[in-house]
């Protein structure tokens, strides 16, 4: 049956076709570090859709949810998380989708995870100012008690708050923009508290985005500007539409959205490598995607 | 960005010409002439005080260049056309003239006689050979919109062609700006979303001489007061060395001049191109120069000093 948000659906088939891929203790001794990242994007997927109707009792989401879960009350995830101070902030993201769809045991973990940010450096370690914003996030989602600066004390330290002309602006700059508008509403959950002035020059300045990355074909941030847009409430322009159109035509039968244009992986590799690579390039935008279906209810 | 800087950036860059071409005026090819002759001139039009002289040196040269070479070459699309119907009129201007381009001009106007209309990539061509009355007006200036609307949605190698025909056909149909262009009100706003939205894509992709093109052609549909353009502008004056050439291009030239040796004339085109490329932007920003000078220059009426 068609799902009242078809572009999330067949993104979700995708992205559960690959959770071996997801996951990081997968046929190995040793946590598998480059698989955590795509783990915690995908909890955040699961955060974002455990708050739509639609999607409560989809399989896929208890699929997804059991994935998560295992991996994180294993002892090896646990040992991680204490010897690894850089654990933290991920745990915690992870954690939240579990609460989110009741899948962990609540209590115990939240008091596991204010003693640890009450006895390691995780409050002290030196933090870009988008990455106080999701640590904030974190931690806000999570329930801890913390003395982090407000979400708005925060903001200004980012560059969504010290624009410079978009051409200077680079692929980094633009990542680091897109990350703190997600942080700072709450993946769109939250309004922005912000002077009209500042957010006038926020949705110029993510509207040259969107101009520059369809022209290059960088279509994961051409994803990530348009969802920070959504997270705005900023999608009505000319530049949003037809990159939503854009996007949209580009996403494949099996539900994958494809990377960078200039990162494709060479299609000479075979088998397993060549779906790895091809996951590796395009779990992101898949999964970015997806979360823009979802809270703009756009289908692409 | 007030016109004073402007014309200092100009300056600079014809003095990194002017010494180009005191120094290596017999090593120039034709093609390389041609783009020193025409920013000289671009200079020359943006400057109270003008150097009638290095204009004549190149002037000269460029002639015994074309003088030189076999008709086939010169009529065979080994040089591109518009810059030889543009570099014929400074020749005229400097009371020279080439035969060999003389030639061509009268057997593309008897091409263009046989159509019913001008294709739009040669609005251009026709423009100049109607201004030189070799063709009886310029008749059409049609703008292929449907290339504006493909702008925006195709990766960036597919981009780079839609907007450089897009910026080559609104030259032609505005007789390179210096009458506005013939299109409906929605049409008018269609370019000028397309072109400032490549605008910063195609300098972020460090592009310069799309860029300018693109510069070229917001100017010449009279949509130079935008932001974008703002923005675009300062950031190619940021492109000028202290010598005057305009952009930081060593990867490209080394890329291009491979196991070559010596690298050095592979960094004089690349450096002209996009110099004579940033100048032209930059002269039609001086927007009253630009019509007064070109329009004088189209119609045979700029008169050597």
């Amino acid at each position: 049956m068609m799902h009242a948000e078809p572009s999330a659906d067949r993104a979700l088939d995708w992205l559960v076709g690959h959770l071996d891929l997801f996951n990081p203790m997968d046929g190995n001794v040793e946590i598998q570090r480059s698989r955590l990242k795509p783990l915690t994007e995908l909890a955040l997927l699961l955060t974002c859709m455990s708050m739509r109707e639609t999607w409560q009792g989809d399989r896929r989401v208890s699929v997804v949810g059991n994935l998560i879960a295992r991996t994180h009350v294993s002892e090896d995830m646990r040992s991680y998380l204490i010897r690894h101070s850089d654990a933290f902030v991920p745990h915690v993201l992870r954690a939240i989708s579990l609460k989110q769809i009741a899948m962990i045991d609540w209590d115990d973990e939240q008091v596991l995870l204010q003693r640890l940010l009450g006895c390691s450096n995780v409050l002290f370690t030196e933090r870009l100012p988008f990455q106080e914003l999701e640590l904030r996030y974190a931690l806000e989602g999570a329930g801890l008690v913390h003395s982090q600066p407000s979400v708005a004390t925060l903001f200004r330290r980012t560059i969504a708050s010290h624009l410079c002309p978009t051409v200077y602006m680079t692929e980094y700059d633009a990542y680091t923009l897109t990350h703190a508008i997600f942080y700072a509403t709450s993946f769109g959950h939250e309004p922005l508290s912000i002077a009209a002035i500042q957010r006038q020059r926020l949705e110029v300045a993510l509207r040259d985005l969107l101009d520059i990355y369809l022209y290059v074909g960088q279509w994961d941030l051409v994803a990530e500007l348009l969802f920070a847009c959504c997270c705005l409430a900023a999608k009505d322009s000319r530049q949003y539409r037809e990159a939503l159109i854009a996007l949209g035509a580009l996403q494949g039968a099996d539900g994958s959205m494809p990377g960078p244009a200039t990162a494709r992986p060479l299609m000479e590799n075979r088998g397993e490598q060549l779906r790895e690579r091809f996951f590796d390039w395009s779990y992101h935008t898949t999964i970015v995607a997806a979360m823009l279906a979802l809270t703009s209810d756009a289908r692409f | 960005m007030r016109d004073s800087e402007l014309r200092r950036a100009i300056g600079q860059a014809r003095e990194w010409l002017q010494c180009l071409s005191v120094k290596h005026v017999m090593e120039l090819a034709a093609a390389d002439a041609m783009l020193v002759l025409i920013g000289l001139w671009l200079g020359d039009i943006t400057h109270v005080h003008k150097d009638r002289e290095s204009v004549g040196v190149i002037a000269n040269r460029l002639q015994q260049l074309l003088d030189d070479s076999d008709q086939d070459t010169v009529g065979s699309g080994h040089y591109d056309t518009r810059l030889l119907l543009i570099s014929d009129l400074i020749l005229r201007y400097c009371g020279l003239g080439s035969a060999q381009i003389e030639v061509l001009a009268r057997e593309l106007a008897a091409d263009f006689e046989d159509l019913d209309s001008t294709p739009e990539d040669y609005l251009g061509e026709s423009f100049l050979l109607s201004k030189r009355g070799l063709l009886p007006g310029h008749v059409t200036t049609r703008v292929d919109l449907s290339l504006a609307l493909q702008i925006g949605l195709g990766g960036i190698s597919a981009q780079r062609i839609y907007v450089h025909n897009l910026c080559r056909q609104i030259e032609g149909a505005t007789g390179f700006g210096t009458f506005p262009i013939q299109t409906s009100r929605r049409g008018r706003v269609e370019l000028e979303y397309r072109l400032n939205q490549v605008l910063i894509g195609s300098f972020h992709s460090y592009d310069i001489e799309l860029a300018a093109a693109v510069l070229r052609s917001l100017v010449s549909i009279q949509a130079r007061d935008s932001r974008s353009v703002r923005e675009a502008l300062r950031f190619l004056l940021l492109q000028q060395w202290p010598d005057g050439r305009f952009g930081f291009l060593s990867t490209e030239v080394r890329l291009l001049a491979g196991e070559r040796s010596p690298v050095e004339p592979v960094a004089r085109r690349v450096y002209l191109q996009s110099t004579v490329a940033c100048m032209w932007a930059i002269a039609m920003m001086l927007r009253d120069d630009w019509i007064v000078h070109a329009g004088h220059l189209f119609t045979g009426t700029e008169q050597a000093a």
